[in-house]
């Protein structure tokens, strides 16, 4: 769903938005139609996996349905978005945690359990590559992609100045291109 | 995709030179291409349809502790305008007797201001709003307060029509 440039789409989601915050259930239906593409592929691009990405995109529309009364109008994708980063942080602070418990108690369980596996490696080659990126700045390019955001709202979300953030996406996407090869033709 | 909102020439020419900015855009828009070339897969409609439920039984929640909020707060106001009734009724010419007097064979008699059919009124009133309040919080519980799974399934189906509906 394009929800910028277009006048008739912004008004189509905030009165989607007013429907959410009323409780209309078909508001949320809508919402969920809408939005669960672009955020699904945010996660799935992150995590590389398809279970987590099904248990992250629950996550997100459930804290969405908690959070909703708390919007206040300005960009929805930026303010979705921002709850979708928290909680991919939020999973990979538990993942470390897992990961760094696992090591403590058993390395050798550990090591058969890699962090940021694909489910259809071979088939997404892409997937591999973005592995391969710094998770920083792998988010930073998905928030871009997925969530649609400007330079502009991606610096103010990760508190960075303007030009750190086109610096690193810049060279994160000049990093991928580079992996990918002649694939990417 | 993303530069829909905002000319990345522009954006890139405040900190670069314009030949620079231009050829760091054409950059950009290659490795968004690149994306667009693999797109990642979609989330199953098995998943969506299991979200849905989910808000569906938070939203009926929600409404339900509303219900019950009301419904205390209407009895709290209720208790409290009864007995500032009662007390503003035996508080005109006598003085405050909450308790009426105890009939029986050694009893003395009533004082003139006791009045028991303004005690029955005002006994009566506040039974039905008490019944009143029983059968507002009763929507989904059955007479003998066992959990209405029917009910709550028949909500359930009725938002997933809903929901079918508008998907077409």
């Amino acid at each position: 769903m394009s929800t910028t440039g277009n006048m008739d789409d912004c008004e189509k989601l905030n009165q989607i938005i007013t429907g959410c915050q009323n409780g209309d259930n078909q508001a949320f239906a809508q919402l969920i139609d809408a939005y669960s593409t672009r955020c699904y592929g945010y996660f799935y691009r992150l995590t590389g996996n398809n279970g987590v990405s099904d248990d992250l995109l629950s996550r997100l529309f459930m804290r969405l349905f908690e959070k909703i009364s708390s919007f206040k109008g300005g960009s929805f994708e930026k303010w979705l978005f921002t709850i979708a980063s928290n909680i991919f942080n939020d999973y990979l602070r538990h993942e470390y945690r897992q990961r760094r418990l696992l090591e403590s108690h058993a390395e050798q369980l550990a090591a058969e359990t890699p962090p940021r596996q694909s489910d259809n490696d071979i088939a997404d080659l892409l997937q591999r590559q973005i592995g391969k990126l710094d998770e920083d700045t792998a988010e930073l390019i998905m928030l871009r992609f997925y969530g649609e955001l400007s330079f502009k709202e991606l610096s103010d979300l990760r508190g960075e100045p303007i030009g750190t953030t086109l610096s690193k996406v810049h060279r994160g996407l000049g990093k991928l291109r580079e992996l990918m090869g002649g694939n990417d033709a | 995709m993303p530069d829909k909102k905002e000319n990345l020439e522009t954006v890139l020419g405040d900190l670069l030179g314009a030949h620079e900015a231009h050829q760091a855009a054409e950059d950009i828009r290659s490795g968004d291409c690149l994306l667009r070339q693999y797109p990642a897969p979609k989330p199953g409609a098995a998943l969506l349809a299991d979200i849905n439920i989910q808000i569906a039984r938070a939203l009926l929640a929600r409404r339900r502790r509303t219900i019950h909020w009301v419904g205390r707060a209407i009895a709290a106001a209720a208790a409290v305008i009864v007995v500032g009734s009662v007390l503003l009724f035996f508080s005109g010419d006598a003085p405050v007797h909450v308790a009426g007097p105890i009939p029986g064979p050694g009893a003395p008699p009533a004082p003139d201001w006791w009045d028991d059919k303004a005690v029955e009124k005002l006994t009566a009133e506040v039974d039905d709003v008490y019944q009143t309040l029983m059968s507002m919080s009763d929507t989904t519980y059955t007479q003998d307060k066992t959990w209405d799974f029917e009910t709550e399934l028949k909500d359930l189906e009725m938002v997933a029509m809903n929901d079918d509906f508008w998907k077409g």
